[in-house]
């Protein structure tokens, strides 16, 4: 079924389509908030938290945006709730599953990588690492971007420039370049 | 415009073309070829982009969530009607109270005795109904 009658009848009340598309779209939700919390179990009670706004707001979803796009806006909204709830949220800098469990020498190189990577992530303010993420990873343009955060799209192409100055940085002074 | 402005702005329109907001043009096409600093950068932004792709982890759906999310809107949603119905039960008893208070100090207490005699005759028959009734509701 076409994602456009899926909103449809998620709209006007049907659990199912409702839940197909929080099913279809969860995998961005999570992905977006793992890589801005780099904490699973934080990433997972947000993202439990988003897709309940979603449910409980879906007859004010107007369409004229993705239902994606709907539902990463919340989600930075959410994320944003949360950390003045709690101040700041935990980096986990070994939790992430990312390499093999096998402890040989190209896994440990690979896990020290993927460490100074979320290090170098984590070091950037909130704001610049949401417009970072969105545009890196999910090609968003900035209008989008502008959109879902609700700010100038002046402001985040500045966000976006000088978050990868400081990366690049960062990464220099990790390990002498990327 | 000294060299380091120009070439500050020439990086930021590379970091544009790089996320697709803008196209190549010939004259920063020119000045990435004639620019060591701007080149460096122009490569850093691909670094970047390879370096930071480790951190893309295939991430699958967990219908757990979803599921206890609707649960929690149900349970949410449940708490609300309950809150509700109490506060109209709450309107009711209390108006229902002055009317009988006032009617008391007016000297209409035999209509009232009357009227509460009846009310409780329809309510022991009426309270079983409703409540077969909202019994079947509910396995509907």
């Amino acid at each position: 079924m076409a994602d456009n009658d899926l909103i449809e009848k998620a709209k006007s009340g049907n659990r199912w389509a409702l839940e197909q598309l929080l099913g279809e779209n969860y995998h961005i939700v999570y992905g977006y908030l793992l890589k801005l919390s780099m904490n699973e179990e934080v990433a997972k009670d947000i993202s439990q938290d988003v897709m309940v706004k979603a449910i409980t707001n879906m007859h004010r979803f107007k369409g004229d945006s993705k239902f994606s796009t709907w539902l990463i806006s919340i989600a930075s909204n959410t994320y944003k709730d949360s950390l003045k709830k709690n101040r700041s949220v935990p980096v986990d800098m070994e939790e992430l599953n990312l390499v093999s469990s096998k402890n040989t020498e190209e896994d440990v190189i690979q896990k020290e990588h993927i460490r100074q990577l979320k290090q170098s992530l984590s070091e950037l303010p909130e704001s610049q690492r949401k417009v970072f993420i969105l545009k890196h990873y999910y090609n968003y343009s900035y209008e989008e971007i502008a959109g879902i955060l609700n700010c100038p799209l002046g402001t985040v192409r500045s966000k976006l420039h000088y978050g990868i100055l400081k990366l690049k940085n960062l990464m220099k002074l990790l390990n002498g370049g990327v | 415009m000294t060299t380091d402005r120009i070439c500050k702005r020439r990086q930021k329109e590379l970091i544009d073309v790089f996320y697709n907001e803008k196209t190549m043009n010939k004259e920063l096409e020119k000045h990435l070829e004639n620019c060591n600093e701007c080149r460096t950068h122009w490569k850093m932004l691909h670094d970047l982009k390879e370096g930071f792709a480790a951190l893309d982890i295939p991430t699958e759906t967990d219908i757990r969530i979803i599921r206890e999310a609707f649960q929690i809107v149900d349970e949410t949603k449940r708490v609300h009607r309950e809150r509700k119905d109490f506060i109209i039960f709450l309107i009711l008893a209390t108006a229902i109270m002055v009317g009988v208070v006032c009617s008391a100090i007016l000297g209409y207490s035999i209509a009232i005795i009357i009227t509460l005699a009846a009310f409780a005759v329809l309510a022991s028959f009426g309270v079983p109904v409703l409540f077969i009734m909202k019994l079947k509701r509910e396995d509907a």
